[in-house]
């Protein structure tokens, strides 16, 4: 598949945002990234990819903590690498796990906060809240050699958001934590990347349906290239060769079939008796869906539910890396 | 895979036992650590520097000859040329012609000579070493006088030609011409006048290995000297090209590497002589520490037999009878009982290396005409001095005036002259026989010394902390001791996977490569077979003492890496623990003046088994002591292990 | 309060260095170094238990240089020093300071004052307590100026090792090789050798500066040395081209 570039849209400016130019970046024989132009706005962006796909690559190379081999990276009209400006606006929370361990929860966050440059009581201040954003305000006082998982994540991502920064960079967050807990992370997560906060939002994970549930907006990578940037949906709807699976449950599903074979919009209609439902596949939805309920008025036929099978995440990278969609 | 499909199914064959497993871990474990780059650099230095360390002393003796290493203290081992004398015999012409068979050893070997008798030794000097070579004999000794003629000669002296004496020769028995000036005689060789310490002879002989040759040291005392002196020879044998020669102890010692000693050596003997014709004196019994002797056994010469040692007396009656026809009065000038019992006498050629003692006079004793009178003289003839140093003079003075005995009539007495006489209690040169041991055997010592300088080698420690100090603290410091545990292994299995793995690692050092090494040494240095045969004890003394540092390494090591989660304080903390403890050791010995202290030190202790084991010498600390607390350690450590690793839960944050 | 703020490089370096002390000396390793250190102690304490006609102040100077200046200090430097990065490097933790709006040389100075002041609290007292305990049995008054002479060299020793053993930390994957190549072989092996090569290490020069502030003892007789202050100026510069090329390499540092 070729890669794709993302640039800003329209509204937004380059300055606004953390710009790859073209960036590669190998690791001796291994190409970790190849070719990559991408723009990371304002609102959460989802990092999207499979293990080994680049992501971890690409936050480094955001975070400023390798250097691409080609290209640049400007983040707010700023290079990116060696620049204390730019990391005054960077909040970080790394995928590992190592932290330092003889710290309590509470003195790591406060430590970190305070290399911004905050006083005693300021840096505690915001430690405080942080932790508390979190939920970790009882755990805070042990030494986080002592700490779960999950505990970790939370620690983590409260050093990452304590300073309050402009741009988040979240690699794989919710690894770790429980379903309670990934639910908050998530709405956290969301709230941040709200459009009025004016902070971006960088989360990568390998679990589709997380991303979903945060961001509309992705960057799909794989083996180190860029395959998609931007609304899933859109991306979804630019996958013309690949026909958009339909499931319609109707009781009178197979008249309807017959009338569904004979537009020149479905390539194929299925019926699946065991779930009664009809499977179809269409290959340009936005006609069809305007002249289905044509038919539907016109035949009398009631149709009790109709979805899409595949345009989630998962369909839609199964599709760009080249496997097939639906379910 | 799905399940159904096979991909997973119960193993239903045999699984090896728990030796197999352990074995597992410990292949795994030697196998990484062998690809480790650092490991590889340590083990190739090892190798270069025992291989050069060990074979260069030796080749610089294959290729030159010559040993380049000749004042290098730490060689000690030259294996080619061995120099072994054996005395096969010795005859004093004009009293038998009976060669006597002298057994070699430390005992000295009494002869007696007196003048106008020539004493002939017989040596035998053998190649005992394993190449062909020169051999450097050099006769020395120490007279005080010049009443000696020493030949060296090669060969051996026909009878009939044992009494020849001819100071005006000019043909040695070995058909050598002689020169003869300034009416001095003239000695083969390098050898000059006697007079004092000197050299009596050179003598240079070309040995094949095995083979031997025989020389002769001829000793003749001439009638027209001083009545009494005496001779020590030593024979010096070196493979030292070296010119210099030195007649002390201590300096043959330090300059040959390769040296036996033979010191030709009588015991006193005496001709009771007078020179005063009114007056004989005679000896009529001698006692002492082995019997009372009287009659022929003392006529002329007494032999004190070899159970008289150095500090013991010997009682000398002697019977003056004055044939004069006055009465005279006779004292003994000198007792041998006094302090100042050490004395020499000027020679009466002026020559003065003598120290005269206290005289302690005695009372005169009045012998009328025509009658005796008993001298009872205790004499320790060796107080101070070694035989050849010095001799004992026991004067008695006759006079016809009861207190007058002056000192010019004893020395115009020597002439026959005056009213005083002289009884010379005549020391002939005495030479003694006594042996060093033939061969100084280093060749264990050189291999120890080489190998394990210090006691165990830096680089085996170096090896051990780069193989082992990460052992247990990776497993620690990445949570991977889960994975083990939850395997089909006992936690104690896991614990000796751990340390076969490690001794395996050392093991290829102080035990295999230690032995490969040895052979290597012996087999490119040349040495032959039957000599690598005779030494092979010495790869068992490396066998045993390397397992003893392997396993105690690896208790060690594993023990410390099982305490930390940083493989670098682990192995700074070794490393700095022998420093230490060798210098902390040395300090608290040094203070306290007790050697056991040393034992604080590991290394210390392993020098003092390697003593033991490869025989070289007496430790200052018992062997057994220093095996005990590298013992005590060892299972201190395996305790350490025991108790974080099999008897601890163990936490894996 | 939004992510920008004053940036206070000194308030940050305090941060760091105070971090990073504790981070040091409240771990378990910090109990190994103080028996290590409390070996001399041990010594003098035998050594006045057993006092025989040795000068006090020879004997300890004897300690200081066969203990303290040939192992103590490089094992305590060794060991603090090279971890500090190279851990953190190893754990990927230093991402938590690389993405911080602290310059990297400010990082490099806050864990460099902290592990020097960690060492102090180590080293020095046991300098203090061996020589009390040797001369508390009434050696002369004017050794006591002695005793400043010998913390001074312990600090510049501290000083001079720690930067060469940081910069080898930051720069080394497995930096614990050449460290002790550096420390038990060059420093001290060449250090013995009374040439002119025996300038060349630290240890000669920490050696002037002893012979420079005693007056009796085994420093005032040492054959090969140089002037007190030149060995200053030399250790100082050392000093300084190590953090000049351990800053160097901390820029250029990716996090792989």
């Amino acid at each position: 598949m070729k890669a794709v570039s993302a640039g800003p849209a329209d509204r937004e400016k380059l300055e606004d945002g953390i710009f790859l130019n073209n960036v590669s970046k190998w690791y001796g024989q291994v190409m970790g990234l190849i070719d990559v132009t991408a723009f990371i706005g304002k609102g959460v962006t989802g990092l999207l990819g499979p293990n080994g796909a680049g992501k971890s690559t690409l936050i480094k190379l955001v975070t400023g903590q390798i250097r691409p081999n080609k290209g640049n990276i400007t983040a707010f009209g700023m290079p990116v690498w060696n620049n204390s400006r730019y990391y005054r606006m960077v909040g970080y929370c790394p995928e590992f796990e190592n932290m330092y361990e003889w710290l309590t929860g509470f003195d790591f966050v406060n430590y970190l906060v305070r290399l911004h440059g905050y006083g005693k009581k300021d840096g505690e201040k915001l430690a405080w809240q942080a932790i508390d954003t979190v939920g970790m305000t009882k755990e805070a006082g042990r030494k986080i050699a002592t700490y779960s998982k999950g505990m970790r994540q939370r620690i983590k991502l409260a050093q990452a958001i304590a300073h309050k920064p402009k741009i988040l960079f979240l690699d794989e967050p919710l690894a770790g934590t429980d379903p309670i807990g990934r639910v908050e992370i998530i709405n956290l997560i969301r709230q941040l990347g709200d459009e009025k906060s004016g902070i971006s939002v960088l989360v990568s994970s390998h679990i589709l349906h997380e991303i979903e549930r945060m961001t509309k907006r992705v960057l799909m990578v794989h083996k180190g290239r860029l395959l998609a940037w931007g609304d899933m949906n859109e991306i979804r709807d630019k996958l013309d060769r690949f026909p958009h699976s339909l499931s319609i449950s109707s009781a009178e599903d197979r008249r309807l079939a017959k009338y569904l074979i004979n537009m020149p919009e479905v390539s194929s209609v299925m019926v699946d008796e065991k779930e009664s439902v009809l499977r179809v596949k269409i290959l340009k939805p936005d006609n069809f869906y305007s002249k289905l309920p044509k038919i539907l008025a016109k035949e009398k036929i009631s149709i009790d539910q109709l979805g899409s099978l595949d345009e989630d995440l998962e369909s839609i990278f199964a599709y760009l890396t080249g496997g097939g969609g639906g379910k | 895979m799905p399940i159904e499909k096979g991909g997973y199914r119960a193993w239903k064959g045999k699984t090896r036992g728990l030796t197999h497993r352990i074995f597992s871990i410990a292949n795994c474990e030697l196998r990484y650590r062998l690809k480790r780059p650092a490991i590889i650099v340590v083990l190739a230095i090892l190798g270069l520097y025992t291989v050069t360390t060990g074979l260069i002393p030796i080749l610089g003796n294959l290729i030159g000859g010559e040993n380049m290493f000749v004042n290098d203290p730490n060689l000690y081992f030259n294996p080619y040329q061995v120099p072994d004398i054996v005395v096969t015999g010795v005859s004093i012409s004009n009293t038998s012609d009976t060669l006597e068979h002298i057994e070699p050893g430390l005992e000295l070997f009494e002869l007696g000579l007196e003048p106008g008798q020539t004493a002939v030794y017989q040596l035998e000097i053998t190649n005992a070493g394993t190449r062909s070579g020169s051999f450097k004999l050099m006769l020395g000794g120490n007279s005080g006088t010049n009443a000696w003629i020493i030949r060296l000669l090669e060969g051996s002296i026909p009878l009939d030609k044992r009494s020849e004496n001819p100071p005006d020769a000019a043909v040695d028995y070995n058909g050598t011409r002689t020169r003869q000036s300034d009416g001095k005689r003239q000695l083969p060789g390098d050898s000059t006048e006697i007079n004092g310490d000197n050299k009596y002879g050179n003598l240079v002989l070309d040995l094949d290995s095995g083979s031997s040759k025989t020389i002769s040291i001829k000793v003749s005392l001439v009638e027209d000297t001083v009545t009494f002196d005496t001779l020590a020879l030593s024979l010096s044998v070196s493979n030292n090209n070296d010119n210099d020669w030195f007649v002390g102890e201590e300096d043959i010692a330090t300059q040959f590497k390769t040296k036996v000693r033979l010191d030709l050596f009588t015991k006193i003997t005496w001709p009771a002589t007078s020179l005063k014709s009114f007056m004989k004196v005679e000896l009529t019994g001698v006692k002492d520490s082995s019997g009372t002797w009287s009659g022929d056994r003392i006529k002329n010469i007494y032999h004190a037999p070899p159970e008289v040692r150095w500090e013991d007396t010997v009682e000398f009656t002697f019977r003056i009878t004055n044939a004069d026809d006055q009465t005279v009065y006779v004292k003994r000038l000198h007792d041998p009982d006094s302090d100042y019992y050490r004395i020499q006498l000027d020679d009466e050629f002026g020559g003065s290396n003598t120290t005269y003692g206290d005289s302690n006079e005695e009372e005169p004793k009045e012998i009328k005409s025509d009658e005796s009178e008993t001298f009872t003289v205790i004499v320790n003839p060796y107080i101070e001095f070694k035989p050849g140093k010095s001799y004992l003079q026991l004067i008695f003075m006759a006079s016809e005036n009861e207190g007058s005995f002056d000192q010019d009539i004893i020395q115009s007495s020597q002439k026959g002259g005056g009213g005083g006489m002289n009884l010379n209690f005549t020391s002939v040169p005495y030479m003694v026989i006594s042996y060093t041991q033939p061969v100084d055997d280093w060749t264990a010592e050189y291999f120890f010394n080489t190998f394990y300088t210090g006691g165990i080698n830096i680089w085996v420690i170096l090896l051990a902390v780069l193989g082992g100090s990460g052992l247990i603290a990776d497993d620690r410091a990445n949570k991977t001791l889960p994975l083990y545990y939850s395997k089909a292994i006992p936690k104690y299995g896991y614990l000796a996977g751990k340390f076969l793995g490690l001794a395996a690692l050392i093991g290829l050092v102080t035990v295999v490569w230690s032995n490969l090494w040895v052979a290597i040494i012996m087999l490119v240095g040349g040495f032959s077979w039957q000599f690598f045969t005779s030494h092979a004890w010495i790869m068992g003394a490396f066998t045993l003492y390397g397992l003893i540092i392997t396993f105690f390494m690896s208790a060690l090591v594993l023990g410390a890496s099982s305490l930390a989660k940083n493989r670098y304080v682990v192995g700074a903390s070794v490393f700095a623990l022998f420093l230490i403890t060798a210098i902390m050791g040395g300090i608290i010995s040094a203070v306290t003046r007790e050697y056991n202290y040393l034992m604080l030190s590991p290394s210390a202790n392993f020098i003092f088994i390697g003593t033991a084991l490869f025989d070289l010498g007496t430790p200052e600390v018992d062997w057994g002591y220093a095996l005990m607390t590298l013992g005590g350690i060892f299972i201190f450590f395996i305790g350490v292990l025991y108790w974080q690793l099999v008897k601890r839960e163990v936490s894996i944050e | 309060m939004s992510g920008e703020n004053s940036g206070n490089s000194m308030s940050t370096l305090l941060v760091i260095v105070s971090t990073t002390f504790r981070q040091l000396l409240f771990r378990k390793q910090i109990f190994l170094l103080i028996f290590f250190m409390l070996l001399p102690v041990v010594v003098a304490l035998v050594w006045i238990g057993n006092v025989k006609d040795t000068e006090p102040m020879v004997f300890f100077s004897e300690i200081y240089n066969n203990l303290y200046l040939h192992i103590l200090l490089l094992l305590v430097s060794l060991i603090l020093s090279v971890n500090i990065f190279n851990a953190e490097f190893k754990d990927r933790t230093m991402a938590y300071l690389f993405t911080r709006p602290v310059p990297r040389w400010n990082i490099y100075v806050g864990k460099f004052i902290g592990v020097l002041l960690v060492q102090f609290v180590v080293v020095l007292p046991s300098v203090l307590i061996t020589f009390w305990i040797i001369f508390a049995k009434g050696g002369p008054a004017g050794y006591w100026d002695d005793l400043g002479g010998f913390l001074i060299v312990s600090m510049m020793a501290i000083l001079v090792y720690s930067s060469f053993f940081v910069m080898l930390g930051i720069k080394l994957k497995y930096p614990l090789l050449i460290g002790l190549f550096v420390a038990f072989i060059w420093e001290i092996v060449i250090s013995a050798r009374s040439t002119t090569i025996a300038k060349l290490t630290a240890m000669n020069h920490l050696q002037s500066i002893a012979h420079g502030m005693t007056d009796e003892g085994y420093f005032a007789h040492l054959l090969n040395y140089g002037d007190t202050g030149t060995a200053f100026i030399v250790l100082f510069c050392i000093t300084g081209a190590m953090a000049g090329i351990s800053i160097y390499f901390l820029y250029g540092k990716e996090l792989e």
